[in-house]
């Protein structure tokens, strides 16, 4: 069992999204079922942090507090030093709108909206100047490859040109942190791995913060540090250097 | 923690109407025909209301011309009755109601001038009995049941002197029975109540005197005719110019508005009826008959109207030209059969829906009734098809809140987009409902619901239809809307 020392891990970063003795309780039917059970995590600057765990492990609902999607039961959850729990409806969107960029498994795109109007949809939500939003638009879709086919819908695409779009979109207002619900997890092997690579270039080159969940293990070779969640807390955490020999030894069996 | 860094957090922008508009814009094109549910509910219930209201208008419009038609093919007649039949009361407050809500200055004139009164003591005696003929409608319209309440079985005027002797119980028993709209409300019945007694005698006075006249008038007429046996009518169509211009101003002497132009277009229409009875009379004699029989082979269902549609035939113009009628007479009869022909039957045909002498036009209860049940209906249909299509994109609307969309931004779009549904649903209904009726229009009253057109009355009903129409996407949107505005972002990384 690899050990994940956090005080030489911590040093010289800076925390980003803190998470403290979080639960969080559904009910189904008069059954309670504790989703998570009292995680407590920090995310620092700049990082790209994965977190996997099998269905029903509470990764998702994990995934959901730190976007500011849900509130937890018990435990607080501060983003950038804010407090979730201090804000309003109308202060969650802004904060999704400009600190937040989403990334789903569906892609999630507007069917009926171009490439380009999906990605300037954001700036729209936060009153960018059309033309400034058109000129933003277009540099994130070179970024990502894409800006020769601007004018396209997301039904003329493949998946990993939509995953793209996607991205694109989630980076609209420069966010802090860029959110990955299982990126990859509609796409062929090879599609993942470039989506892996223009996460991690995006990460390396420009410093968002990338939040990941993922059963995909390709992700390894590129995070810096991941986490397992099972049954509604953090199993273990394990940084760079220990990742490779988790996925020759253990981690694929898990988890496949 | 001492490494937190605290951001300003503001509360996300409210987007203007316009931005909305111009996003909701962007995917209507493709999204109108998606919810094709939704547009089909507006465009039947806009293509009823558009039927619905320009058919009332057709009806209407059409209604009045052909009215002040037929009324003008019997002026002669109607005069002609005036001036020598005695009067019952109910007839001269049924005249004198007309000449009063139609301000009808000549005919008030000529009351005044036969029964010798001064014009304004007339048009107050006019207004009372305008007064009376509205109380006298509104008890012989009272449901049968509280008919017994109030005023047990009688009818006409026996129920207004029944509650007039008790007024107070009267009263007492109508005061529960909110939904009897009385007209002028209860204090204009008490006041009309207060009146009726001196109004009676006033009333009877005046018809008295009326009928007096009418005697005067019988016996010029009776001395016009001397030894001519038969109708007076007869008698003016033998007569010669000469003696009607003098019976004319011997009616006019005794005070009737009879000029001789008024005795010339009663002359005519006199002769015409006349041969026209002529013509009648032979095409009903049994000889004929058979002849007819046997050329057209036709049974004997045929009104005496269809045989003169049948004058175009050569065989039937010679049957009658046989029968002593010129060439002339049979282009006149046939004339007058095929105007007065359609004119009776649209007369027959419009009373059923439309009452001729009103004068407001306007929908009827009934339609009223309906248009309501159909908008309540609607709104269910289109409430539930919209609730149906939000279920199928709560990804998007919960993908758009993760993008930074308030929950005010996402009913708004939801509203506009049922609007933009609402009216590009409306226009097509609006034509439907605008072609269904011009076809059944002209069905039903051919020419002349083109002669009696309106063109701004369409343009109304189109208006009041597609308005209608959006408005009850709009409405019917609240709640879908809603339920969408309040959906969690979180519903946004579900995967099915």
């Amino acid at each position: 069992m690899t050990t994940f020392n956090e005080e030489e891990y911590a040093k010289n970063r800076e925390v980003l999204v803190s998470v403290h003795g979080i639960h969080r309780v559904f009910m189904r039917g008069d059954e309670e079922v504790h989703a998570l059970n009292g995680i407590s995590l920090d995310i620092y600057r700049g990082e790209y942090i994965c977190v996997m765990g099998p269905s029903g492990s509470g990764k998702s609902t994990f995934f959901n507090m730190v976007g500011g999607l849900d509130s937890p039961t018990s435990g607080r959850v501060f983003i950038d030093g804010v407090d979730m729990a201090q804000l309003n409806a109308e202060e969650l969107a802004f904060l999704r709108c400009r600190k937040i960029g989403y990334v789903f498994q569906t892609f999630n795109l507007n069917t009926v909206m171009t490439a380009l109007e999906n990605v300037t949809l954001p700036m729209v939500f936060a009153g960018v100047h059309a033309d400034e939003a058109r000129a933003r638009g277009m540099a994130l879709l070179e970024k990502v490859g894409l800006g020769e086919r601007w004018n396209h819908r997301p039904k003329e695409m493949s998946g990993g040109q939509m995953q793209r779009v996607a991205i694109a979109r989630s980076l609209a207002n420069n966010p802090s942190i860029l959110l990955c619900d299982e990126p990859t997890g509609n796409l062929d092997l090879k599609t993942g791995v470039e989506i892996h690579q223009l996460l991690c270039d995006l990460n390396k080159k420009d410093g968002v913060t990338v939040i990941c969940a993922t059963h995909d293990h390709n992700m390894l070779s590129v995070c810096d540090r991941m986490v397992w969640i099972s049954d509604g807390q953090i199993e273990r955490m394990a940084d760079r250097a220990n990742v490779t020999i988790e996925k020759a030894s253990l981690g694929t069996e898990d988890y496949e | 923690m001492s490494k937190y860094r605290e951001i300003d957090v503001k509360k996300q922008r409210n987007m203007t109407w316009g931005e909305t508009f111009h996003l909701c814009i962007r995917g209507v094109k493709h999204r109108l025909l998606r919810s094709v549910l939704t547009l089909a509910v507006v465009v039947l219930a806009v293509a009823f209301f558009m039927f619905l209201l320009s058919e009332s208008m057709i009806v209407q419009t059409t209604g009045k011309g052909v009215a002040s038609e037929i009324s003008e093919n019997r002026v002669g007649q109607v005069t002609f009755t005036r001036m020598l039949e005695q009067a019952t009361e109910l007839i001269t407050v049924r005249r004198l109601a007309t000449a009063s809500i139609l301000n009808d200055e000549k005919a008030l004139k000529e009351f005044a001038t036969v029964t010798e009164m001064d014009v304004a003591a007339v048009s107050a005696l006019a207004k009372k009995a305008y007064d009376e003929r509205t109380y006298l409608d509104w008890f012989d319209n009272i449901p049968s049941g509280r008919r017994l309440v109030l005023v047990h079985k009688n009818f006409g005027r026996d129920a207004i002197e029944f509650a007039l002797e008790d007024r107070t119980r009267f009263f007492e028993d109508l005061a529960p029975m909110i939904d009897l709209r009385v007209p002028g409300k209860k204090e204009g019945l008490a006041k009309f109540f207060e009146g009726y007694k001196p109004y009676r005698s006033e009333l009877t006075a005046f018809n008295n005197k009326w009928n007096e006249k009418i005697v005067v008038a019988r016996e010029k007429m009776q001395a016009a005719k001397g030894d001519f046996q038969g109708t007076d009518e007869a008698w003016i169509i033998q007569a010669t110019e000469e003696q009607r211009i003098a019976l004319q101003k011997d009616f006019a002497a005794v005070g009737f508005a009879f000029t001789a132009d008024d005795m010339k277009v009663m002359y005519e229409q006199f002769a015409e009826a006349a041969l026209y009875d002529r013509m009648f009379a032979v095409l009903s004699s049994q000889e004929l008959r058979e002849i007819w029989a046997k050329e057209f082979r036709e049974t004997q269902r045929s009104s005496a109207e269809d045989k003169f549609k049948q004058f175009s035939d050569k065989r039937a113009i010679k049957l009658m030209t046989e029968r002593g009628f010129t060439e002339a007479e049979l282009q006149q009869i046939q004339a007058r059969t095929k105007k007065l022909g359609t004119l009776t039957t649209l007369e027959r045909k419009l009373s059923g829906v439309v009452s001729l002498d009103n004068t407001k036009g306007g929908l009827s209860g009934r339609q009223i009734f309906l248009l309501s049940i159909s908008f309540v209906v609607c709104m269910v249909g289109i409430t539930n098809a919209m609730l149906m299509s939000i279920t199928e994109r709560f990804r998007e609307i919960a993908t758009m809140k993760c993008l930074g969309a308030t929950d005010r931004y996402i009913l708004l779009q939801f509203m506009m987009e049922a609007g933009l549904q609402g009216f590009f649903g409306g226009i097509l209904g609006v034509v439907i409902g605008f072609v269904i009726s011009i076809l059944r229009g002209s069905i039903s009253y051919g020419s002349y619901m083109w002669t009696y057109w309106s063109t701004s009355g369409m343009l109304l009903c189109a208006f009041a239809s597609l308005l209608a129409g959006v408005a009850l996407a709009i409405l019917a949107s609240v709640h879908p809307s809603w339920s969408a505005s309040r959906m969690a972002p979180m519903e946004a990384m579900r995967v099915e």
